[in-house]
Parts: C-alpha cells; sequence; structure tokens
C-alpha cells in the first residue's frame, strides 16, 4: 500500500500521504475542516440550494406575485432560443479547448522536459502567464486578432488581405474562434505547470532505470511516463474544460451578443429588468452545474478504466 | 528535420506566449492608431497619466482591489491549508463528503451559485458591499488552497513535529519554528493562487458588489465598452503587474522538485 502510494500519483478523492501509516484520528481534526467545511456549506452549497429552490419558482421577488412552485422555468430555459444556440457554442468552445489545450501542453511539456539548453528560461515563460488575467487575456487576443487588429496590420502591408474587411473575422465571431483561442493562451500554460511538475516527481529515477535498461524514449513514454503523468493531466483537463464551460469573461469580450455562452446568457436573464426571466435564469445556472458535474463524473470512469488496462 | 522540430515548435510557442502583450503595450502609449499602420505615427503618456491620476478610477480600482484580494488570500491561505493538512494527514468522519465539498466549486461555475445565494446576500446587508465582494470571492480561492496545501502535506514527514514536541517544544513554537518553515513554499503558492484568482474576479464581483464597489475587471470592463484603446491597453498594463509581482516571489516553488502545484494534480 505505501509502496504504491510512493510509485502512483494521486487521483480524484484520494490524496494519499506518504506520511501515512496509520492515519492518526484526532479529536481536534474538527478544528482544522470547519472553517472551511462552514464557508463552503453556506456560501457554495447554499447558493447552489438557493439556486434550484428559485429555479422552481420559491423566494419569487415579484411583488404581490403568488408563488408558483414547478418546473415552468426549466421548461421556458429549453424552449428559448437563445438558451439552445449558447449550449451549441458553449459545449463547441469547451470541448475544443480543451481537447487542443491538452494535446498542444502535452506536446510542450514534453519537449521542455527533454530540452538542456533553456530549459528554466522556457519554465519561466510557461509560468508568466499563469498569473495573467483572463481579462487581460481576452483583451490581448481581441487586440491581437480582430479586424484592425496587429496581425490584420501585417497581413494587410505585405498584401495577403486587402483592408480591414479582408482579414477573416476571427473574433466576437459566431463559432467562438476568439474564445478558443483566448483559452489556449491561458490553459496551455495551466496545463503545462501541472506535467511539469508531475515530470520533475519520482518518475525521473523510474526513466533514469528504463533508460539504463536500454528503452528507447518512445518505450519510455508510452510505458513509464505518460502512465505516470496522467493522474495530472486528467486533473487538468477536468479544470479547464469546467472553467471554459463556465467562464463569463471571456465569452463576453470575445463573443457575440447572440449566440453566447450560456454563462453570458444566464447573466443576461437574470439581470434582465423583466424579473419574471430569474426562474429561468436560476434554471440555466442549475442545468449548467448538473451537466458539468454529470460530464466530469462520466469522463473520470471512463478514464479510470482506461487507466486501469 | 527532427532536430529542428523542437526549437521550431518551443519558439512558436515563446513568440505566442508574448505576441498579445505587444497589441496591449503599444495601444497603451499611441496617440490613436488608425488602420493600415503597422505602428502608430505618435505615441502619448495619456494612457499611463490618465491611469496614475490619484483621484481616477484606475487608482481607485487598484486600492479596492488590493484591499479585497489581500483579504480574501490571506483568509482562504490560512482556511485552506487547515482544511488541507487535514486531508492529508488525518481520518476523520464523512471526509468523503469533505472531499466533494471541496472539489466542487472547482468544477461547477462560480456564477452559478452565485446568483442562488444573492437573494441571501441581499437579505442580510452583503450586497453591494466590500465584505460581500470578500465572501463570494472565497468561493472560487479557498478549494485552489485545500487542493495544493493538501498536496504539500501528503509529502509532510510529521516526525519532524513530533520530535519538537518530545524536545519540549510547546505547540505554539512547533507550528512557528517546524511546520511553518517546511510548509511555506506551498503556502506561499496558495496565496499566489487566491490574490490572483480574487484580483482577477469579474462576474461575482459585479454580481454581489454591484455599482458600489468598483474592483479593477470592473474599470476595465468599463474602458472595453467605451472606444479608447489607449485606457484599455495602460489599464490592462496596470492590471498584470501586482499578479507578476508576486510570482517573482513565488516563481520558484510553482514546479520544482517539490513543486507545489502538485496537490491540483490530485483534483
Amino acid at each position: 500500500m505505501t509502496n504504491k502510494n510512493i510509485t502512483a500519483p494521486t487521483s480524484m478523492f484520494k490524496v494519499k500521504s506518504r506520511a501515512s501509516k496509520g492515519k492518526l484520528k484526532e479529536r481536534n481534526v474538527i478544528w482544522l475542516v470547519l472553517p472551511t467545511a462552514l464557508v463552503l456549506t453556506t456560501l457554495f452549497a447554499g447558493g447552489f440550494i438557493f439556486g434550484i429552490l428559485q429555479s422552481l419558482g420559491f423566494f419569487s421577488v415579484i411583488a404581490g406575485d403568488e408563488e408558483k412552485i414547478g418546473f415552468e422555468a426549466y421548461l421556458n430555459a429549453f424552449q428559448n432560443e437563445t438558451v439552445r444556440a449558447g449550449i451549441i457554442l458553449t459545449f463547441r468552445v469547451a470541448i475544443l479547448s480543451t481537447f487542443f489545450s491538452t494535446i498542444i501542453a502535452l506536446a510542450i511539456s514534453l519537449m521542455i522536459s527533454r530540452t538542456k539548453r533553456f530549459q528554466s528560461a522556457l519554465i519561466a515563460i510557461t509560468q508568466f502567464n499563469i498569473p495573467i488575467p483572463h481579462v487581460v487575456a481576452a483583451t490581448g487576443i481581441l487586440l491581437t486578432f480582430s479586424q484592425s487588429g496587429i496581425i490584420s496590420r501585417l497581413t494587410n502591408h505585405f498584401g495577403i488581405t486587402d483592408g480591414s474587411s479582408g482579414f477573416p473575422i476571427v473574433t466576437n465571431d459566431p463559432f467562438g474562434y476568439g474564445i478558443i483561442m483566448s483559452y489556449l493562451w491561458k490553459e496551455v500554460p495551466f496545463l503545462c505547470i501541472l506535467i511539469l511538475s508531475a515530470l520533475r516527481g519520482p518518475v525521473t529515477n523510474l526513466d533514469e532505470t528504463a533508460k539504463t535498461l536500454g528503452a528507447s524514449y518512445r518505450f519510455r513514454l508510452r510505458k513509464v511516463i505518460l502512465p505516470y503523468i496522467f493522474p495530472s493531466i486528467l486533473s487538468g483537463t477536468i479544470i479547464v474544460f469546467a472553467f471554459s464551460f463556465g467562464s463569463y469573461e471571456v465569452p463576453y469580450i470575445l463573443g457575440q451578443p447572440y449566440p453566447s455562452t450560456v454563462s453570458v446568457v444566464a447573466y443576461q436573464l437574470y439581470t434582465n429588468r423583466d424579473l419574471a426571466n430569474r426562474p429561468t435564469a436560476m434554471a440555466l445556472a442549475t442545468i449548467t452545474s448538473v451537466v458539468i458535474g454529470l460530464l466530469v463524473y462520466a469522463y473520470m470512469k471512463l478514464t479510470q478504466q482506461e487507466g486501469r488496462k | 528535420m527532427k532536430v529542428i522540430f523542437r526549437p521550431l515548435f518551443l519558439g512558436l510557442f515563446v513568440f505566442s506566449v508574448f505576441f498579445p502583450f505587444l497589441s496591449i503595450i503599444i495601444w497603451s502609449i499611441a496617440a490613436g492608431w488608425r488602420f493600415p499602420d503597422l505602428l502608430p505615427e505618435r505615441y502619448s503618456m495619456r494612457g499611463y497619466s490618465i491611469a496614475f491620476d490619484p483621484n481616477g478610477d484606475i487608482v481607485r480600482g487598484v486600492i479596492t482591489s488590493t484591499i479585497i484580494a489581500l483579504i480574501v488570500g490571506v483568509i482562504a491561505t490560512v482556511i485552506g491549508s487547515a482544511a488541507g493538512r487535514a486531508i492529508a494527514m488525518y481520518n476523520f468522519k464523512m471526509k468523503k463528503a469533505f472531499q466533494f465539498l471541496v472539489l466542487a466549486p472547482l468544477i461547477v461555475p462560480g456564477l452559478a451559485v452565485t446568483m442562488g445565494i444573492q437573494i441571501l446576500f441581499i437579505k442580510y446587508g452583503l450586497s453591494d458591499t466590500v465584505r460581500g465582494v470578500i465572501l463570494a470571492h472565497l468561493i472560487p480561492t479557498v478549494p485552489y488552497v485545500v487542493m495544493i496545501m493538501s498536496g504539500t502535506f501528503a509529502n509532510f514527514d510529521r516526525s519532524y513535529e513530533e520530535q519538537g514536541q518530545v524536545l519540549g517544544a510547546s505547540r505554539l513554537t512547533v507550528m512557528r519554528k517546524v511546520t511553518l518553515p517546511m510548509v511555506l513554499p506551498g503556502l506561499a503558492v496558495s496565496f499566489l493562487f487566491a490574490f490572483v484568482i480574487s484580483w482577477s474576479e469579474y462576474i461575482l464581483t459585479l454580481l454581489v458588489g454591484g455599482a458600489a464597489v468598483k474592483t479593477l475587471p470592473m474599470v476595465l470592463f468599463a474602458f472595453l465598452r467605451g472606444s479608447d484603446l489607449t485606457l484599455v491597453g495602460a489599464a490592462s498594463i496596470v492590471f498584470m503587474i501586482p499578479p507578476l509581482i508576486l510570482l517573482r516571489f513565488t516563481s520558484k516553488h510553482l514546479v520544482g522538485r517539490t513543486s507545489s502545484v502538485t496537490g491540483l494534480g490530485s483534483v
């Protein structure tokens, strides 16, 4: 058991400890757990439950309105054309961002780990945009890729495109290219940091041993390195998917008014002057949370089976 | 072919990390930048003189954001690292449920739950206040700290504490002289993440703080809705400096032999 803990990285819900030989039970643990439990129960679980209740028609904010309890808000949400278009866009953006950021981050991390020269400089550059706010990232993408952005100016200058209108619309576009680019720009380095950290762990010794025994890089990659960093990639993709699915700032800056992602639509419904839209907004928020939860659960189940093979 | 491929790919990566900043920087010092021009005809410090106007929106935004992010960073780091220690080193009742409660906010969008809790915030007078915004910012920050610190404490050798106690040090002394120095890298990275998440947060602040709490992201969004890209550029630069300064002090702990982000790898 202990041995397995050292070689196998941690996985969801199981933060294993090297110093865990018979974890100590202590009465005092409650004081370690209580503040976080209190904060997250009231704010997070409370918010989730109150959201559901409001989506069902409880706590109506409309003065003098008889409380109508039921699933009407959910029907409204699915019948709403803006919501339906938003769901398609949101899935597209989240899936493409997660897929490509994972592939690119994996390639870059492996390359960095094999590079002898400039390795620390490359890691520093990777870290550099971790703390850059998403809003700034989206602004940078907008000013770079819009029709009057710097790339359009360059292609115009060299005669590749003709004028600003000759440049393809890739920001504030219906497909979501701009949103995806912004997520890639932020999430690739985030995933690189996770993967590079895993690559610096005990796997280096295993890899060294395999190398001494004459295993090729390709073989070591498949049999030693990838299995070892797999849990880190898995956690990373979950965080990236959930974030790109539910974020508001980036699609607000780089998206269109219609279609817009579910989070933007939900906020618009919530702040709509017509207060009758509030339960629909809550229904949409609840649906989003449940869908993300189910997808992450399914993904974990699938990959856990895959990992066992 | 193979020899060229790696430097080419990594070079492209480095280029794309920095390229988006180029337009932001140029815009921040441009006195107008008409379309076909590759570079502005004239430059000016107008953006920065507005940005550093002591009575201006940006300076006030920086102050509000700094206060909120510092308080959120400290609260999240303190309570989250306690929980991280509990998860990594102890067994307790309902541990599974607690871990679920900690992981869920990393997955469920903060907007969804904050919309739900807003009704209570209004009822208890937390809406439109800095206190309310700080509470809302704890939702996305605390889970990150718990994950990072549970990773840190998972590699923590408890026997050092026990030796300290055996040698007669009080629990407080052990904590100050033994535990804290050992987990300091984890704490630093936790604080970096909590501060940066709070510093960058827009939608939760808007929802809870309304127009009353004007953090820097609120100011930047207002500029983005306008058409003065010089202001957008200058505000963006001001916006990213404090997180980068924080990174400067924590970067050596981000990827290292005893890296602190491995905790995130255990989500």
